[in-house]
């Protein structure tokens, strides 16, 4: 009995699996060709990835791509508003860089939402859903990853559906009530350290790859446990086990977590900063068959010395996303992956007397572009004093339709919550049709 | 067999001939000839002029098997008096169906109905009621009861919680008054005009001639069209305070033996107040709980499509009931050798011959020690006790074992856990020293197996302080009634109650009311601080106010506390007792013998907790439209639990000893499924704990937590607020939920990633005072070491072949301790070691 499982049970734990998997990095090699051939760097098809650059705590909208010169002072702020590439069209001076590359996104300047506090505008921002304390809903990127697993979605090969970079913003960003399975895979280190490493990805010191090649023989000797049609789980775990062999010994993770054989002066193109970092890290993701990266950089709830704060924040989001724009553009991988930037709301626009600004849903900016949108686009508008939309309100879900759309996943599709109520993955959301 | 699959109500009937029996063909399929024709129902009211009542007919067949031959094309149908009851077809067109005659509605009358295939013949005796005053459309059943069943009203359309498109129902039509005045008033009378009915929104969007984002819900003269259109004619009459609604609702048949691809009929009929009974068939909501096994049209015709068992949920107007279709894996199984030791083994091999399943054989002792440890304290057993066991030649060591392995002390660590998961004891809520006081507590009650109505009257009256008296701190966790009384329903009574806070519950026949009326109990709970620790000393006193109500939030009326499925005209305990404190009626009746929703819900966790799957499952959704699978084994497992006086010890020893639990979990030869049947022993991964556990004690190598004494064990833990990735990325849970979804039990990427690369293995089997390193010093054998590492692991001895296997790769590798480490670090990496089975 034992014999006769071994010969067909856990057919990928068999030897020598390891050093002939002869994986490639097939996204990165094939675009670049791809890119130097045609000298295209856009193009209308759909988008297949995605990357989220989450800025938690709620940047400040006026401070940023929504300047209100002619406002007074106290709404007006500290920082001085600069001509982007559209002619009438002005951002802060401390967002530079993107000024001179509005060309290669889009801004929506009237999102808004009713949601002013932290947690739950978290919830909503990530997942295009009002919270609701009965139900946790999923966010994009394990919408992403359900739709690969079943099939709907093009296959990751090795390398997670969904990363995230930088820990969970609050609870969320996870897969809610799709279940733990579809969370995204958490690297949680910094990037810009030196000692950077993924837990359980990089062998442990001290194994070699003869020894781990060893270890997988003799989990084929011991693991006679019969795998009957039964027991369903044995198959899920197997299924996990080879995923995650596939992901230790895949050269295009190996090649993407190891940020160390990246130019010197791409990385400090993208600015040596753990955000500048991730930036990094998420193109070679993207570049390894990732198909959704959410970084989350924390910090903007500027309550106090917004200014302050800001001068050292903005410039390093200028500096990371302007990269991120540029080498995805070069490789020719911008116009099959979006990227998105935004938080969970705007903020005040009158300055507080501890010189910051304060929780406001009612309008924010979000700028998002590549994946085949329509990029140089200022759609919406708000009033003189960035309070509220003044034409073209988009919502939340809204917004999340949108990312859907960029990404081709039907957002009419329902899911089974686990007290079998049948959920939309987005409901009541328009994508913004200007970009598309 | 046939007592099984016929009803009551069907024996009555009598077939009215016996002749000849020809051969009949039936869906292209060859049948042996019929024995006796039954028609359904027997005796039919037709109340109203449009009333249409369905038939099933069905054959018992020469071969003791019925079929469905309701679609039969040699049935003829004919009526006595044509002119007061004639033979049509249903609304949606498909089925036979008996209508009102033309004669003049008023007169009434009667006619009896005949049924005739070949030379067999079965009648029905129609009578139609002659009206009590003028007929008019009804607006709960005929036009919302048409819109729900068209999905107008349905959770992702209009009975949304802000609607949709401007446009907002009740869910599925819970609130009758509320739409009332959206249909017939909102919209600025847009809606419903009486005098171009076909212009109404109503019915120009779901038909699609005006664009609709839900798309075209109905056709043309479709009988929802009808339907509509007839009330709006008649100027949109809203119904007459005093109309009947449905009191509940019956399904026939009740439950059916289909073979594969065979389809059958059913009928739904509800029961109205006013004593009338209807049938909804073509209205009533119905969907397959499983539709690889049975899938059912609007029109209830069921078709089975796949081996196994299943239910047809079918909901009207707030009620909802099952129909279960039965799709037998064998015809015929021989269970002769099967003996069954109790009455769990009964009712299980009851339903596998039901079913056509065979159970697997008996585990091996190695199994079974290593199951029984693992289900009953949560630990593996230690080389040395499953040595002892296994040499032990007496006949009756199993049960000896059971008896020994419930008085030892993990026994209290390891359901100390499962209850603190379950009340969600945790520092976050109730501070630090209130977790422990709690904590402590619930160790003691299990220690000395108080009786579980005890533990549960105790934590619902807990009263005083959150330091000193530990069971108050359940009232740390929910404080608000109505958090309060989804806990309570949701953990002692397996009902999940959350829909019914807003809106009738959509698949139970909880309302409002109930949710309420259960929240009432604890409006007059106060909790307070106390400085008896100091101003910072942060005690709590749970104490009883002497006044506080809680209101429906829609009336907003008071709700007087009732007990649930208490309907408004049974007497209403909680009328505060001498004490003031409602709790004491709650805990009285939720802890009576007589409350099957306790008893029940109590031998449904602890059999899931044993098993991994329950009789219902998910174990704590326990409702009509989500039947167990084997409705007999659970009320007997309820029984024995009341007769018991609710004692855990004795009901997870009786589960213990059945043969059932003692089946292999080998499915080579197994079918697909029969783990849901109990025909196998389910295979689950270890949970988080207990894995966490039997890593460290296969390896020798504890792991530490941080205040906590040396040797503390995972399964030891007072709540999960000790960092450790191992625990959080198998699932432990925060216990922040009430839900025993929130314990992740599925396999997932970062745990594989973790076992096969991470450290928590890695360093333990190299770790210089672990097994391995002992084993090495000590000096022995190859065959030695292996034997011990394969006990102290899989808790049974490597055959031969196994440890030649291994034997081989040890010889090849570059040093004796690697080889050894990667034997331990391989067998724990294996799915025999990862999962209970």
């Amino acid at each position: 009995m034992h014999d006769r499982d071994l010969t067909r049970r856990r057919d990928f734990i068999r030897v020598g699996a390891l050093s002939s998997l002869g994986l490639t990095l097939p996204r990165l090699l094939a675009a670049e060709e791809h890119a130097k051939a045609s000298g295209r760097t856009e193009s209308s098809k759909k988008a297949t990835s995605c990357i989220l650059l989450w800025l938690g705590g709620g940047p400040s909208h006026i401070d940023s791509f929504d300047p209100k010169p002619d406002a007074p002072a106290e709404i007006r702020g500290e920082f001085k508003s600069i001509p982007t590439k559209i002619p009438g069209v002005h951002f802060t001076e401390h967002v530079a860089r993107l000024a001179n590359r509005i060309d290669r996104f889009s801004l929506l300047r009237s999102v808004t939402s009713p949601e002013n506090g932290h947690e739950r505008a978290t919830h909503d921002l990530l997942s295009g859903y009002r919270f609701t304390p009965a139900l946790s809903y999923p966010s994009y990127g394990s919408v992403v990853a359900r739709q690969i697993e079943e099939g709907q979605l093009a296959s990751a090969g090795d390398m997670p559906g969904y990363v995230l970079l930088g820990g969970y913003p609050f609870a969320y960003g996870g897969a809610g009530y799709l279940g733990a399975q579809f969370n995204p895979f958490g690297v949680t280190d910094d990037p810009n350290a030196k000692s950077f490493r993924v837990r359980d990805v990089s062998l442990p010191g001290g194994s070699s790859p003869e020894r781990v090649s060893r270890r997988r023989k003799m989990l084929a000797a011991v693991d006679t446990f019969q795998r009957g049609v039964e027991s369903a789980d044995v198959g899920v775990m197997d299924a996990f086990y080879e995923k995650a062999y596939a992901l230790i010994s895949s050269p295009a993770a190996k090649w993407a977590f190891d940020l160390e054989n990246e130019a010197a002066h791409n990385r400090d193109r993208y600015g040596r900063h753990r955000f500048g970092q991730s930036c990094l890290l998420a193109r070679r993701l993207i570049q390894a068959g990732v198909r959704f990266v959410t970084i989350n950089m924390g910090g903007w709830d500027t309550h106090q010395n917004n200014f302050k704060s800001l001068k050292t924040k903005l410039p390093q989001v200028d500096q990371g996303y302007s990269a991120l724009l540029d080498d995805l553009a070069e490789r020719g991988l911008l116009d099959s992956t979006v990227v998105a930037c935004f938080g969970e709301f705007g903020r005040t626009p009158k300055v507080n007397p501890s010189a910051g600004r304060d929780h406001w849903g009612r309008a924010m900016s979000v700028t998002i572009g590549g994946g085949g949108l329509r990029h140089g686009l200022v759609i919406g508008e708000t009033n003189d004093r960035a309070e509220e939309p003044t034409e073209r309100p988009i919502t939340v879900a809204d917004l999340a339709a949108t990312i859907y759309h960029a990404l081709g996943v039907d957002f009419s599709e329902e899911y089974l919550t686990p007290q079998n109520r049948p959920v939309r993955v987005n409901y009541q959301g328009t994508p913004v049709g200007e970009l598309f | 067999m046939r007592n099984l699959t016929m009803s009551r109500c069907a024996l009555r009937l009598l077939p009215m001939m016996f002749l000849a029996s020809p051969s009949i063909s039936f869906g292209g399929e060859s049948v042996p000839p019929i024995r006796s024709l039954f028609v359904y129902p027997d005796e039919v009211d037709l109340v109203r002029q449009d009333a249409v009542q369905r038939l099933v007919v069905w054959g018992e067949l020469e071969d003791g098997k019925f079929y469905d031959l309701t679609d039969h094309d040699a049935l003829r149908i004919e009526s006595s008096d044509p002119a007061v009851v004639k033979i049509g077809r249903s609304d949606e067109g498909a089925r036979p169906a008996v209508r009102v005659g033309p004669t003049l509605h008023a007169k009434g009358g009667a006619a009896q109905v005949r049924v005739r295939l070949g030379d067999h013949i079965a009648e029905t005796a129609v009578r139609v009621q002659s009206p009590k005053g003028v007929e008019r459309p009804r607006f709960v059943h005929d036009v919302l009861a048409r819109l729900t069943h068209a999905g107008c009203n349905s959770g992702s359309c209009h009975g949304a919680q802000h609607g949709a498109g401007g446009f907002k129902l009740s869910l599925l039509g819970y609130e009758p008054d509320i739409d009332f005045i959206e249909i017939a008033r909102g919209a600025g009378g847009r809606r419903v005009d009486p005098v171009d009915p076909d212009r109404s929104l109503l019915i120009a969007k779901p038909r699609g001639l005006i664009a609709h984002e839900g798309g075209v819900r109905f056709r043309e003269n479709s009988p929802t069209h009808k339907a509509l259109r007839g009330w709006i004619e008649s100027r949109a009459p809203r119904d007459a305070k005093d109309a009947p609604h449905v009191e509940s609702l019956s399904v026939f048949p009740r439950e059916r033996r289909l073979s594969l691809e065979q389809s059958m009929h059913f009928i739904v009929t509800a029961r109205l107040s006013d004593g009338s009974r209807e049938d909804v068939t073509g209205r009533a909501l119905l969907e397959s709980l499983n539709t690889g096994v049975a899938s059912v049209s609007p029109s209830a015709r069921v078709v089975a499509t796949g081996r196994g068992e299943t239910s047809i949920m079918v909901r009207y107007q707030g009620q909802a009931d099952v129909v279960r279709v039965t799709v037998p894996f064998r015809d015929f199984v021989d269970l002769a050798s099967f003996e069954p030791r109790s009455f769990i083994d009964e009712h299980v091999a009851r339903k596998w011959s039901k079913l056509g399943l065979e159970p697997s054989a008996t585990c091996s002792n190695g199994e079974f020690i290593r199951r029984l440890f693992v289900a009953s304290i949560g630990t593996l057993p230690t080389p040395e006790e499953t040595r002892s066991f296994l040499d032990d030649p007496s006949p009756d060591k199993r049960d000896r074992l059971i008896d020994a392995v419930l008085e030892r002390p993990e026994y209290v660590d390891y359901w100390t856990l499962k209850w603190g998961d379950l009340l969600r004891v945790n520092r976050t809520n109730m501070n630090e020293k209130g977790m422990w006081a709690m904590h402590n507590w619930l160790r003691a009650e299990v220690r000395a197996n108080r009786p579980l109505d005890q533990v549960v009257s105790r934590l619902v009256t807990a009263q005083g302080s959150t330091y000193t008296s530990g069971p108050t701190n359940f009232f740390r966790v929910a404080q608000k009634p109505k958090d309060l009384a989804e806990t309570t329903a949701q953990v002692f009574l397996g009902v999940r109650m959350q829909c019914a806070q807003c809106h009738h519950h959509p698949f139970e026949k909880w309302t409002q009311e109930d949710y309420w009326g259960l929240a009432a109990y604890f409006s007059r709970l106060g909790i307070k601080s106390s400085s008896e620790f100091g101003v910072y000393g942060r005690e709590q006193v749970v104490y009883v106010k002497p006044s506080g109500e809680v209101r429906h939030p829609k009336t907003r009326k008071v709700v007087p506390p009732r007990p649930l499925g208490a309907g408004d005209t049974e007497s209403k305990p909680g009328a505060a007792d001498a004490s003031g404190d409602r709790r004491r009626a709650l805990a009285s009746w939720l802890t009576s013998k007589d409350n099957r929703l306790f008893s029940r819900n109590l031998a449904n966790r602890f059999w899931g907790y044993v098993f991994g799957i329950g009789i219902v499952e998910p174990i704590d959704d326990l409702r009509v439209t989500n039947p167990p699978t084997n409705p007999e084994l659970l009320d007997a497992l309820a029984d024995a639990l009341v007769e018991g006086r609710f004692d855990q010890k004795a009901l997870l020893r009786t589960i213990f000893r059945s043969r059932v639990f003692q089946l292999s979990s080998r499915t080579e030869t197994q079918t697909r499924g029969a783990d849901f049947f109990f025909a196998t022993y389910p295979t689950r991964r270890l949970s988080a704990e207990v894995l966490h556990d039997a890593i460290c004690s296969a390896t020798q190598v504890p792991e530490p937590f941080s205040g906590l004494p040396a040797g503390s064990r995972a399964i030891g833990l007072p709540d999960s607020n000790y960092s450790s990735y191992f625990l959080q990325s198998f699932g432990k849970p925060k216990r922040v939920m009430a839900c025993e979804c929130e314990r992740v039990s599925r396999p997932n990427m970062a745990q594989a990633l973790h076992l096969i690369n991470g450290d928590f293995i890695e360093r333990r089997v190299s770790h210089a005072k672990g097994r391995v390193a002992k084993l090495l010093a000590a000096k022995v054998s190859d065959e030695k070491i292996i034997d011990e590492l394969y006990l102290a692991t899989y808790s049974r001895r490597p055959i031969e072949a196994e440890v030649a296997r291994v034997r081989g790769l040890v010889a090849a590798s570059p040093s004796r301790k690697e080889a050894f480490e990667d034997v331990l670090w391989a067998l724990c990496n294996s799915a025999e070691f990862l999962f209970n089975h």
